[in-house]
């Protein structure tokens, strides 16, 4: 499709007084696998519910596939997939009733895919719900999503519970889906790790708000760590336009960039440092200094991250 | 589609209850073979008071098929225990699935039909129940010799299954409120057997719900009111729990 996939403006959702979701925008063209990242209460899980229309926003506007998320949510559901967090399922039925029931609810629903999903992953069709392990059932709640062949699929943490090899397998058949260009998918984790093998866009919320959102690699770019010694100028650098963060320790300067590093190289090089080295940071680090730049405090929360 | 769903989710308590109803109707028929012969076989004179009645006149009233099966079929245990099996069939649904309800929200429904679907499955279901025990309980009958006329075994079946209406609007209401089977439970149950005692309180019988299941008793200047009572409870409790669903974020 033309335009993006998903557009947010403004989206807010306020459970009582605190808020879930507050003044989120983001974009997701279309081929992508983009990564929503943020720790445990971000508002990740808020965001894809309301996309799904399973709650309202208190404000703001969400399209998904060009629609409404409010006024046509119903013709969303019927082209985009969902995994929901709680992967309980319908925990009485067995597998096959599952499948029989969840495919009976969309046209394009194919039980030969389903099938060969489940012999793939060795899943028996008889088997009771209740009694397969929390991986199982992601994998499960993944074989009647995929078996329909939505346009985009919005997943909240569906690797949780799988060991790393299915992990792998999970990412790569998602990687898979998306190769021809004209589906997405949202993937709603906390797992950076993941994200960053995959993803080519993120969007990094915290407290419900974007802290960063763009092209992967590009973020990866503008975010370095330079490290240099010498008599610097630390209180003329933490003005610099591109830095986020700069400590000193005796002549010792860390300098965390949030874009154009080589500017901040070349302007470096003015004051002739003794000592000078540029490090590629990590998607955790990237993500603390971005939420320490927007001036709040995500150490506690950061811990949920891994 | 959404009724295969509802099905699933209502099969076991519907296969459940269709075997509590043929115990019962078996209870019912041996009583009816049980008092008979105990009465038949006493020696007490015919004029000896059991009871409030005499001998006598107790077997005249036992002795009647027809009117054993009235009175602890369609009006007894069979009457009560139908409106238990449909409070426990309304009990269920996507209302009281808390950790499935993204995931069942998440499909392409409108999310008053998921209300709406239930009580229409439940009321299905409850009478599907009733004529399959009702079928046990007068075929039985009959190949033991008693016949019970099939025109008056239609309609007391419907009397018998209407007032179960009541009690799936009042449950889908309090299910869509409370959201947990076992405190819907608490709630309707208790209230269900509360108000048997409650309609016989002269102010409140003109309104009794069980009034059409009891025929015989019902009087015509009654009707309208017990009707009026069903039709608030069944049509206000499916409308309250899509108000409550629909409103609902999850």
């Amino acid at each position: 499709m033309e335009g993006p996939m998903v557009e947010v403006k403004d989206l807010s959702k306020q459970y009582g007084a605190s808020p879930a979701v507050n003044r989120l925008s983001l974009q997701v063209p279309a081929g992508s696998l983009f990564g929503l990242l943020g720790p445990n209460g971000a508002g990740k899980s808020t965001t894809l519910k309301m996309l799904m229309g399973i709650c309202r926003p208190t404000s703001g506007h969400a399209n998904v596939l060009g629609m409404d998320a409010q006024t046509e949510s119903l013709k969303i559901r019927r082209r985009v997939g969902f995994i929901p967090e709680d992967k309980s399922l319908y925990s009485d039925m067995i597998v096959r009733d599952f499948l029989k029931v969840y495919g009976s609810f969309y046209p394009d629903w194919s039980a030969t895919k389903a099938s060969e999903l489940l012999d793939h992953w060795q899943i028996r069709a008889g088997q009771r719900i209740r009694t397969l392990s929390k991986g199982t059932r992601a994998k499960l709640m993944l074989i009647a999503v995929l078996s329909r062949n939505p346009e985009l699929l919005l997943a909240d943490e569906p690797t949780d519970g799988m060991d790393v090899e299915t992990v792998e397998e999970i990412l790569s058949l998602l990687l898979r889906w998306i190769s021809n260009g004209d589906r997405s998918v949202i993937l709603c984790t906390h797992r950076l790790d993941e994200v960053e093998r995959v993803c080519d866009r993120i969007a990094l919320i915290n407290l419900g708000q974007t802290v960063l959102d763009g092209d992967l690699d590009e973020i990866r770019a503008a975010y370095k760590l330079i490290q240099a010694s010498g008599t610097l100028p630390i209180a003329e650098i933490r003005k610099w336009p591109e830095v986020a963060e700069a400590t000193m320790e005796g002549s010792f300067v860390s300098i965390r960039t949030c874009s154009h590093p080589e500017d901040v190289m070349k302007r470096l090089r003015a004051y002739s440092p003794v000592q000078f080295e540029i490090f590629d940071m990590n998607l955790r680090e990237i993500y603390l200094c971005a939420v320490e730049r927007q001036g709040g405090n995500s150490h506690d929360r950061i811990k949920t991250l891994v | 589609m959404i009724a295969l769903k509802l099905w699933y989710d209502s099969r076991s308590r519907f296969f459940i209850g269709v075997v509590v109803m043929i115990v019962i109707a078996f209870l019912v028929l041996w009583s009816f073979y049980a008092v008979n012969k105990s009465m038949s076989h006493s020696d007490a004179a015919p004029n000896a008071k059991i009871g409030l009645q005499t001998r006598s006149e107790l077997l005249k009233v036992w002795s009647n098929y027809e009117t054993i099966i009235d009175l602890t079929w369609y009006q007894g245990f069979g009457a009560t225990s139908i409106a238990i099996l449909a409070i426990i069939l309304a009990m269920g649904g996507p209302l009281a699935q808390s950790h499935s309800v993204h995931l069942t929200l998440s499909l392409p429904i409108r999310r008053y039909c998921w209300p709406v679907a239930q009580a229409v499955l439940t009321i299905g279901l409850t009478v599907t129940m009733l004529i399959i025990s009702t079928a046990v309980l007068l075929s039985v009958g009959a190949l033991m010799g008693h016949t019970y006329p099939p025109g008056r075994a239609a309609l007391n079946l419907l009397l018998c299954a209407v007032p179960t209406v009541a009690w799936v609007g009042l449950t889908l209401a309090v299910g869509s409120y409370v959201l947990d089977k076992a405190r819907t439970a608490l709630i309707v149950i208790p209230t269900k057997f509360i108000s048997v005692f409650l309609f016989t309180l002269p102010v409140m019988r003109a309104w009794d719900i069980g009034r059409l299941g009891r025929p015989i008793n019902m009087h015509p200047d009654y009707s309208w009111r017990t009707l009026l009572l069903l039709i608030v409870f069944a049509v206000g409790g499916v409308v309250l729990a899509v108000r409550r669903f629909e409103r609902l974020d999850y």
